[in-house]
């Protein structure tokens, strides 16, 4: 069981906790190769915070983070959510009540832009407003405003992002993961190829939906930006994961 | 905040389907439920038996044994909101106050019916959804006149009204699809489909026999239409790239059985059946 850094000196009501959160990868294909990334993980969360996770790579940041937006599945232990009138315990979650779940409470900026080929930036970012009816010349407002706010130049507005520069392409990401202002954002290195001034906008975003209560939590490698984000650390090491072990051939015959 | 409402009512209820032609041919002891505006994704590969599946699915051929049910009741307030030409529909041979239909007890007659009036299918080859002597108006069209429509002015602004939401020339109207390309053809045969409003959408293999690059657009177009229309979705493919950009969850079918079943993102990046595993992971990235 890990324990936090610094306990927030005021403490609010949490909108997250993870209790006991295991991991592990059995690769068929590697003649039933397991890898434990993550064992007995343990964290709390609060509306308005932004909790950033760090330890060396491969240690299992990302691995939680998809976890806690069902891009993994939840082996064992337990993910629950805060709300005014009740709980709700992600890994009992029904595969189809993750997509509402998806939609208005947990937003998630990943390191890489996975998009409709041929589909106009400013429409990949205000998807996310039209998938909750929003009308749309609004929400292409709102989109142009933080594409805009982002530095990215108006020509590429109504271009695809495919052929976009590697920060250029984040910052439509970042757009599209920050537009629907979530409660709960995981956020995954989302400065990782910006320059000085964008990191400056992403920094500036962070606390605005901190401000509005959003609670956050993040992979940023870059110090600095940690520093000027985060409320708390929470370190991972070695006791959590990350180890391999191959186990008995547990493959199935794939004839 | 408030706990978010994530109840979605049931829209059609697979239970133990099978149909065999043979041993490990066509499928078997299916299971599943659908849920208003789901995109559900059947994949596998060719022989996994997720066409004899969809077939069942939709009406065409019955099963050897196990019930398809759909559970219209929650499709009647829906469509009462949409405003969706209700006062022309002709639902004579449905009866409105149903909320369940077992979809093989029902009858040939009804399951027709059924078919015309709430549920479409989109076929992979547009030549086997669409009438290629007739006009692209008409081929649009003929659906709403199965329903009742019979005004012609209206059935022809609703053609031209339909070939501009999939990007087709309304200029074109009264050509025949025989002079259109393939992907032209496709989207002409969703525009067909669609354009009764149906509640419930199948397709198979919608992308399948187009190129690459005429590809892209029908994905976004799906996608918009989709949300737009609050369709629910079965869709079967053997394309994990489409699979992920259309499904919201996805079944993986192999030797008739379904091996996995979970979230998109669950089954393509933490697949847990040695077959999902050996089939994500032999997908070509450019």
């Amino acid at each position: 069981m890990l324990s936090e850094t610094s306990a927030s000196p005021k403490r609010a009501r949490p909108r997250l906790t993870v209790d006991g959160l295991h991991k592990r990868f059995l690769l068929h294909g590697q003649g039933g190769l397991e890898i434990d990334v993550m064992r007995d993980l343990s964290l709390t969360l609060d509306a308005g915070e932004c909790l950033v996770l760090a330890g060396r790579s491969g240690i299992g940041k990302s691995t939680l983070l998809k976890m806690l937006h069902g891009d993994y599945r939840i082996d064992r232990g337990h993910i629950r959510l805060h709300f005014e009138d009740g709980e709700l315990d992600l890994e009992t979650l029904p595969a189809y009540a993750w997509h509402g779940l998806r939609r208005d409470v947990i937003g998630y900026v990943s390191q890489f832009l996975r998009v409709v080929p041929r589909v106009a930036a400013v429409d990949v970012v205000m998807e996310p407003l039209l998938a909750r009816g929003a009308d749309e010349n609004e929400a292409r407002q709102r989109a142009e405003t933080l594409l805009a706010r982002l530095n990215l130049p108006e020509r590429l507005w109504r271009l695809p992002p495919g052929t976009f520069s590697g920060g250029e392409q984040q910052r439509v990401n970042i757009a599209r993961g920050f537009i629907g202002e979530h409660p709960l954002l995981l956020l995954d290195e989302p400065t990782a190829s910006l320059d000085a001034t964008n990191r400056d906008v992403v920094i500036t975003l962070i606390g605005e939906a901190k401000a509005r209560g959003a609670a956050m939590l993040g992979i940023f490698h870059d110090e600095d930006v940690r520093e000027r984000v985060a409320d708390r650390l929470l370190p991972l090491d070695d006791s959590l994961g990350a180890r391999a072990s191959v186990t008995q051939n547990t493959q199935e015959t794939l004839s | 905040m408030k706990k978010p409402a994530l109840e979605r009512p049931v829209l059609l209820d697979v239970q133990d389907i099978t149909r065999l032609y043979g041993p490990g041919k066509g499928c078997e002891a299916i299971d599943f439920q659908l849920h208003a505006g789901e995109v559900l994704g059947i994949v596998g590969e060719s022989g996994s038996g997720k066409s004899t599946l969809l077939r069942v699915l939709a009406g065409m051929e019955a099963p050897d044994a196990g019930r398809v049910v759909y559970r219209r009741a929650i499709h009647e307030s829906e469509a009462a909101r949409a405003g969706a030409g209700e006062d022309v529909l002709d639902k004579g041979e449905l009866e409105r106050d149903e909320a369940e239909l077992d979809l093989y007890a029902i009858g040939e007659a009804r399951r027709r019916a059924l078919l015309r009036l709430e549920w479409g299918l989109v076929h992979q080859n547009p030549r086997d959804g669409l009438r290629m002597g007739v006009s692209a108006g008409a081929n649009i069209g003929e659906r709403l006149m199965a329903q009742g429509q019979r005004h012609y002015g209206q059935l022809r602004a609703t053609g031209q009204e339909w070939m501009r939401q999939v990007e087709l020339d309304p200029g074109r109207i009264d050509d025949a699809p025989r002079t259109f390309s393939g992907g032209m053809q496709q989207r002409l045969q969703i525009a067909r489909t669609l354009v009764t409003r149906p509640r419930l959408v199948f397709m198979d293999e919608p992308t399948g026999g187009l190129d690459v690059s005429v590809q892209a657009r029908l994905l976004d177009m799906l996608r918009t239409l989709v949300r737009q229309l609050g369709l629910s979705v079965v869709l079967v493919t053997h394309d994990l790239a489409v699979a992920r950009l259309l499904a919201h969850r996805l079944m993986v079918m192999r030797r008739g059985q379904v091996v996995e079943a979970g979230l998109t993102d669950q089954i393509l990046d933490d697949p847990q059946h040695a077959y999902t595993q050996l089939l994500v992971s032999s997908v070509l990235t450019p």
